[in-house]
């Protein structure tokens, strides 16, 4: 009897008292220790060190510290851990990460990204490019790859107001596709916080080329047949991606693709579309494009090589 | 059954201590904020950014823009402020060049068959941006730090923003290369007609214009008080920036020396149309106070 006395006091003992840790959780999370009293240390290069209340930012652009971008790039978290006097608020921290880890590794992965873009520069002609690119990341910076897109034209209103207002019928060429080989080199890497609650990561990356593109020209004279043009492309860019998760970014850029295209002779007195090809005219074009897509890695994860 | 009681005893123990000490140990961050003690650059501060600007996709004329924007920042997110940026020079986009190689030095010898204008009178009828300018109410989502080739790190920050857009322009001058009804009639009882398109210019292509503004800017700080700033700006603006006639209005006068109709063109606020007018800024952001604060 005294036997079970005591183990259905100590059973409601134990159930009763369950919501005094919930109960101390909550006021552990309304009042943290930061130990933001603790002072700055000093690594033995020097080099200030931040607090580890920094999470991920919050120093000035003066000083450099464990707890910057570039210890992100690195993988380097683990050496930003706080060394308070406190045991207990040791044990408290030493699960949280400072610094985030690098949210994709690109090394050795293949990357895809379908794309969709818009010609910029040419106030006659408007193209919208459909395309993809694949890339082979050598290093967790740089890539080799191809890509490419093919192109369908809309001519704005000022093409046919050109005709209306000036009484001149412009001269035109309209992209059919570009190919080029690729090397792109992640350049700047960081994080930002959206309503200081997010914190996502992005980089910048810049990019150069060299292919082909095909044109095809628009004859000024309605009766002419068009003729088409296989121009070697260079290719210089530079773009963003925001990191969604391991395999997923959203992508974007600006690529200038550069060419010597040829367009009908500004002489307009070409008899036959043969004479005007015969006679076409060279012209330096800087083909640049807005591209916006998602890349996705493969393998779609991915094994961290560095502690946490 | 004493040893099964103890068991009892023991399992209950564990399990009610394993799930409180992982009530405990619930994720520590949750609701707090992503980052602390940073730099409050923004809260009630105010901004000063001399900048310099260049538009964006214009069809005949690139514009040049010197200026600055004045801004209050309310809050982390928040802020108001206004812009004011002067044209001084503006230069020929590659159009222009490429419809002025083509058009002929002087108007035709018979302007009704032939309505070409000239060089002159093409170059002539453009309007021109003068100011760009504005109130505009500033959103700012995002903040953040980057590492450029993992050797410069610096804050940065990106911001929304949207407003009323007013852009100045100068208006073209077609009235030496035009004539009127009346002027025409003169010109051929004088025996003199002939080198004049007939236009008839009832409303210049200058003036206010009105339209909404947008677009998007970094700040990337420097220090506590001072950023370097790049912004987008998209204004959508009714002009006419050709300056000839686009709707084909006309009206119809009979010539009673050559006992004929003729027609002319009427150039006005008919032919305006509403223009994506896009612009790059870059300039020096300085902040006052100087000093900036960190957070908790």
């Amino acid at each position: 009897m005294k036997t079970w006395a005591i183990v259905l006091f100590a059973l409601f003992a134990t159930w009763t008292l369950q919501g005094v840790p919930a109960a101390n959780a909550r006021g552990a999370d309304d009042d943290i220790i930061m130990e933001e009293e603790e002072p700055s240390t000093t690594d033995p290069a020097g080099t200030p060190t931040d607090t580890p209340t920094d999470v991920g930012d919050g120093t000035d652009t003066g000083s450099t510290d464990s707890a910057d971008p570039g210890a992100a790039v690195a993988g380097d978290d683990e050496k930003s851990l706080p060394k308070g006097d406190d045991e207990d608020a040791r044990s408290y921290w030493s699960d949280i990460k400072v610094v985030p880890r690098k949210l994709i590794l690109k090394q050795n992965r293949v990357e895809l990204i379908p794309y969709m873009g818009v010609t910029l520069n040419d106030n006659l002609i408007r193209h919208i490019a459909f395309g993809g690119e694949f890339g082979y990341y050598m290093s967790d910076a740089m890539s080799i790859g191809v890509g490419g897109h093919m192109y369908t034209k809309q001519q704005t209103d000022r093409a046919y107001l050109t005709g209306l207002q000036q009484r001149v019928l412009p001269t035109l060429n309209q992209y059919l596709y570009t190919a080029t080989l690729n090397v792109n080199y992640e350049a700047a890497y960081g994080k930002f916080a959206v309503h200081n609650k997010k914190i996502l990561q992005w980089g910048i990356f810049l990019s150069g080329g060299l292919g082909v593109t095909g044109t095809e020209v628009i004859p000024r004279n309605a009766a002419h047949e068009p003729w088409t043009n296989m121009n070697i492309t260079i290719q210089v860019g530079a773009g963003f991606r925001v990191f969604i998760n391991q395999w997923l970014t959203l992508w974007g850029g600006v690529r200038n693709y550069m060419m010597q295209d040829k367009f009908e002779n500004s002489n307009r007195t070409q008899p036959s579309a043969d004479a005007g090809e015969s006679n076409a005219a060279a012209r330096f074009i800087n083909n640049i494009v807005f591209q916006v897509g998602v890349s996705v890695f493969f393998p779609t994860s991915f094994e961290y090589t560095t502690f946490k | 059954m004493k040893k099964l009681l103890h068991f009892l005893l023991f399992v209950s123990i564990l399990g009610t201590s394993l799930s409180a000490y992982a009530v405990e140990r619930g994720d520590p961050l949750k609701g707090q904020p992503a980052v602390r003690k940073r730099v409050l650059y923004l809260p009630e501060r105010f901004e000063v950014t001399p900048s310099l600007g260049v538009s964006f996709l214009q069809d005949y004329r690139h514009t040049f823009l010197v200026g600055a924007k004045a801004e209050y920042h309310l809050n982390d997110y928040l802020s108001f402020g206004f812009s004011a940026h002067f044209a001084p020079f503006s230069i020929n986009t590659g159009l222009t060049d490429e419809i002025q190689a083509t058009l002929p030095n002087q108007l035709e010898s018979d302007t009704w068959v032939n309505p070409t204008p000239s060089k002159d009178a093409m170059m002539s009828a453009l309007n021109e941006i003068k100011l760009v300018m504005g109130p505009h109410i500033t959103y700012t989502p995002a903040f953040g730090k980057m590492g450029l080739f993992s050797t410069v790190f610096f804050n940065f920050d990106v911001y929304f923003f949207g407003g009323l857009g007013i852009v100045m322009f100068e208006a073209g001058d077609l009235s030496p290369y035009t004539d009127t009804p009346d002027q025409y009639r003169q010109a051929v009882s004088a025996g003199t007609a002939g080198q004049k398109l007939h236009i008839l210019v009832e409303e210049e292509n200058g003036g206010m214009r009105f339209g909404p503004q947008a677009g998007i800017g970094f700040h990337f700080f420097l220090n506590s008080w001072m950023a370097i700033n790049a912004e987008f700006r998209w204004m959508y603006i009714k002009r006419n920036a050709a300056g000839f006639d686009r709707n084909g209005d006309r009206v119809y006068e009979f010539i009673e020396a050559e006992g004929m109709t003729r027609d002319w063109v009427i150039v006005d606020n008919g032919d305006e149309s509403w223009e994506n007018t896009m612009f790059f800024h870059f300039g020096l952001s300085m902040f006052f106070p100087q000093f900036a604060p960190r957070s908790n």
